[in-house]
């Protein structure tokens, strides 16, 4: 009788029973290490985010180290195998998952930065002060339509009485938690091996959008661990009743839908491969159609209820990706890499750590596949849909040959590398044991093949980490950068947002910089004019921030029924750092070589009718009304 | 379930909804909120009669978060929305569901922590009340990074201007002149002082020359060696706040 079954019967308060008494003593040692290096690595990011305000300049040596020795220390103890039980593994993964997401937050204790989250912010707090769903926000048409995220940060918050920051974070580490046992169980339930399962954890953490993107307050970020919940629970539901079955089903997909457009697609697609491969397996779990139907149902029917802003948006994503790949086809693309458009370099060392993680990944997929040929033989339909997946990995470098396809080719790593980690770790541990029989014989031949492993997965992790974060100014607080998402977020922007929200009466219409814009909407509750939104000329209304005065100003800002226009004129002091300083199709944009000038940003100053009414010395507002 | 386990369980809910809807302080109304959404989450996973706690975590954390989207979407139709009475009543009402569903049929299961387990995640909590202590130092240090604003909240009527100063470690002495838009002549001014350290604001109300219609208002520093200058520029009669 196992110890676990033995506590079972004796009844405990509250339910709970010590389900890891089988850790080892090796095991506890082990916890205790990996916990440390979480905790050395939070501490060190908290220091580089500190270090990056005081100074301006966040020291990258410390950021990295931070980072590598918490990946480095788990992937060394998960690969060695040693003292750890299968609850040893999943908790080694857990603190490891959720170090990672503090790693994120500690850099923004106060308020999410990010260009994304501001939009999300603003979702959040319209539901939090208007108390109900599908305000409208011009910054993204489509997040009001998608608000699985805020409505769960809004439960936490109205719940506990935490601050909406607080309640997203919350949200963000519990959706790291799902994430992680969720891919751990649906690996082990495929492998049979709790081991392969950590290292495909692991491998999962190395694709380029887990420690950066996918880890904002954003819909993805919630959504991506529920789907590999959804899929984990399609097979555990197996035994169970179909008047169970299908309300639990139900559920799951009607949240994943309701939360992000994109990743209930990609479950959908995800289903109905497995679905088709069924034919051939010929053993389909119980409720795998109930799940297919139920996701498919649920998908198009907030499809349609969000079919005015989300249409709009997926055909301007799909255009922007055509037209980048006919300008690369054609020899026009001006995509550069390493470099930002403001001139800023990755350094060399991380140019290389990333070309090798893509090398290392190309190399050996060919080989995991060709080991992958078993489990034709042995007709097991998920995994037969996780290799195909990995198959699609060659596509996140392709998409990287141009701007906008590199930003989708991005945003796909999050499925993707859920079939390259679920590959690699059952290739090397799981039944190949390509790993083990690499280490087999001597001593000397056992530390090697680990230390080979753990630097091989560290550049996977690195490498990976370098091609999702852009560039380095990008990952942790510093000095103001001009149109560079979070660097442009500073006090000063900061004030001029709050001043609107304090002042301004809601929702006016009005015009900025990108980051202004951003803040303007989520902490001063206006309404940014956006081709998305308001079908404006972006061409045309960014000429009132960027091109020098001209008599058609007045006009452009009169037909667009401009209320206020914020103007930050340290936008006349650099080019921008992500290539806009407003909005795709903006003036000047193709061949820009210099800022715009400084009378182009202070030129409403002698427009008769137009009030500069807010200066804190770098950011004005302008009155627009009285152009009318 | 025993009777002292369906007793404290109750009571957490009712000390939850009881503690919001009196708009209890933070300290209170967040621990008992935080301990409402994980009773509620471990009863959760205790309806699915697994005794793997792998699972049973998961189980609990897909099954609250989905809950409260769920029940969001349905509360948002309540009358008044998504309050935080109608949030809590909502969340109570779940909980009890589900509790009274686990009373007659939940099993115990393995849903705890281990010494080595709970040690491990008890040192990464502590570090991560040390990060955020740190990093809010941090973020301390750049917003006491001075900042001065100077706006307008309405203007013209009456031909006054009702003007915001608002100064973050940026106060001193200065210069509030309102001129006309082409020339210095009917210039007026006066001072006005700010503490220097620290958040503060003033608000002032000046006269605006009756003879134009559009006005310049500089603010200038008087102290210090270096020379802040802010400016407005306000045409007709506009009242903004």
């Amino acid at each position: 009788m196992s110890a676990i079954e033995a506590s079972s019967r004796r009844p405990r308060l509250l339910g709970l029973t010590p389900p890891l008494r089988g850790v080892r003593s090796g095991g506890r040692g082990a916890l205790l290490v990996v916990s440390l290096s979480c905790a050395l690595g939070v501490l060190l990011q908290a220091y580089v985010g500190y270090e990056g305000r005081v100074t301006g300049n966040p020291p990258s040596v410390l950021f990295w180290a931070g980072l590598a020795v918490m990946y480095g220390t788990v992937a060394y103890i998960v690969v060695s195998g040693k003292g750890l039980d299968r609850s040893g593994y999943a908790a080694a993964i857990v603190l490891l998952s959720l170090g990672m997401q503090l790693t994120r937050l500690v850099l923004y204790p106060s308020l999410f930065a990010y260009h994304d989250e501001l939009i999300h912010v603003r979702v959040l707090s319209d539901i939090l002060s208007t108390k109900h769903l599908y305000t409208p926000n011009s910054a993204l048409p489509v997040t009001p339509r998608y608000p699985g995220l805020e409505i769960a940060s809004a439960g936490i918050a109205r719940i506990t009485g935490l601050s909406a920051h607080a309640s997203g974070s919350l949200l963000l580490l519990i959706a790291r938690l799902i994430l992680s046992l969720a891919l751990f169980l649906v690996v082990e339930r495929l492998t049979t091996s709790p081991r392969a399962a950590a290292i495909a954890s692991l491998l999962y953490i190395a694709n380029p959008q887990y420690l950066w993107f996918n880890s904002q307050f954003s819909y993805q970020s919630l959504a991506l661990p529920l789907c590999f919940a959804f899929v984990y629970l399609v097979r555990r539901l197996e035994g169970v009743r179909a008047a169970i079955a299908w309300p639990c089903l139900l559920g799951g997909a009607l949240a994943i839908s309701v939360t992000h457009h994109l990743t209930a697609l990609g479950l959908v697609a995800l289903l109905f491969l497995w679905w088709i491969l069924c034919f051939y397996t010929k053993g389909r779990p119980r409720h795998l159609t109930a799940a297919l139907v139920t996701t498919i149902a649920t998908t198009l029917l907030w499809g349609f209820f969000a079919r005015h802003t989300i249409v709009h948006y997926v055909v301007e994503i799909t255009q922007n990706n055509v037209k980048s790949v006919q300008q690369l086809v054609s020899g026009q693309s001006n995509h550069v890499f390493f470099k930002d458009t403001a001139g800023d370099q990755t350094p060399v060392w991380e140019r290389y750590a990333s070309l090798a993680s893509v090398i290392l990944i190309i190399v050996l997929l060919p080989l995991a596949l060709w080991a992958s040929r078993a489990w034709l033989r042995t007709k097991r339909a998920p995994a037969l849909v996780l290799c195909g997946v990995a198959a699609a990995y060659p596509l996140i470098p392709l998409g990287h040959l141009t701007d906008a396809t590199s930003e989708v080719a991005d945003r796909s790593s999050g499925f993707i590398f859920v079939g390259i980690a679920f590959l690699f770790a059952w290739w090397a541990f799981g039944a190949p044991r390509a790993f083990d029989r690499a280490a087999a014989g001597s001593a000397i031949r056992k530390v090697g093949a680990r230390a080979v492993a753990c630097a091989a997965m560290l550049v996977l992790f690195v490498g990976g980490t370098v091609v999702g974060s852009g560039p380095p100014w990008l990952r942790a607080p510093g000095k103001y950068l001009v149109s560079a998402d979070n660097r442009s977020v500073d006090p000063l922007s900061v004030a001029a947002a709050s001043w609107m929200g304090q002042h301004l009466p809601r929702d006016q219409r009005l015009y900025g910089d990108r980051t202004g814009e951003l803040l303007a909407s989520a902490l001063g509750k206006q309404h940014p004019l956006t081709n998305l939104a308001d079908k404006v000329d972006n061409g045309a209304l960014s000429r009132l921030l960027l091109a020098p005065p001209s008599p058609t100003d007045v006009t452009t800002a009169k037909q667009d029924r401009l209320q206020y226009l914020l103007v930050d004129r340290r936008i006349a002091t650099d080019l921008p750092h992500v290539a806009i300083y407003t909005d795709t199709g903006e003036y000047g944009s193709e061949h820009r070589t210099r800022p715009p000038t400084k009378a182009a940003v202070t030129k409403f100053d002698s427009v008769p009718g137009a009030d500069r009414i807010y200066d804190n010395g770098s950011l004005s507002i302008y009155n627009l009304v009285g152009l009318r | 379930m025993s009777r002292a386990e369906l007793g404290i369980r109750w009571s957490v809910i009712v000390a939850a909804v009881a503690a919001a809807s009196v708009a209890a302080p933070t300290a209170v109304q967040a621990p008992l909120g935080i301990i409402s959404l994980i009773s509620t989450a471990q009863l959760l996973a205790r309806l699915t009669h697994r005794r793997d706690p792998v699972e049973c975590w998961l189980v609990g954390s897909v099954g609250t978060v989905v809950l409260l989207i769920l029940s969001g979407l349905l509360v948002n139709y309540a009358p008044h929305g998504l309050t935080t009475t109608n949030w809590n009543l909502a969340w109570a009402l779940i909980s009890g569901v589900v509790l009274i569903g686990v009373a007659h049929t939940g099993p115990q299961l393995a849903f705890g922590f281990s010494r080595a387990a709970a040690a491990a995640f008890a040192i990464l909590g502590a570090a991560t009340v040390g990060a955020y202590a740190l990093a809010d130092a941090g973020v301390s240090r750049q917003n006491a990074q001075p900042v001065l604003a100077f706006s307008a909240l309405s203007y013209g009527t009456n031909h006054e201007a009702t003007l915001l100063i608002q100064s973050t470690n940026a106060g001193g002495s200065f210069q509030l002149s309102v001129l006309p838009d082409d020339a210095n002549r009917g210039a007026t001014s006066e001072d006005v002082r700010l503490p220097t350290r620290g958040v503060s604001r003033a608000r002032v109300v000046v006269q605006l020359p009756r003879a134009r219609s559009r006005w310049v208002l500089v603010l200038r520093s008087t102290s210090g060696s270096r020379a802040t200058t802010r400016k407005l520029i306000l045409a007709k009669a506009t009242n903004i706040g």
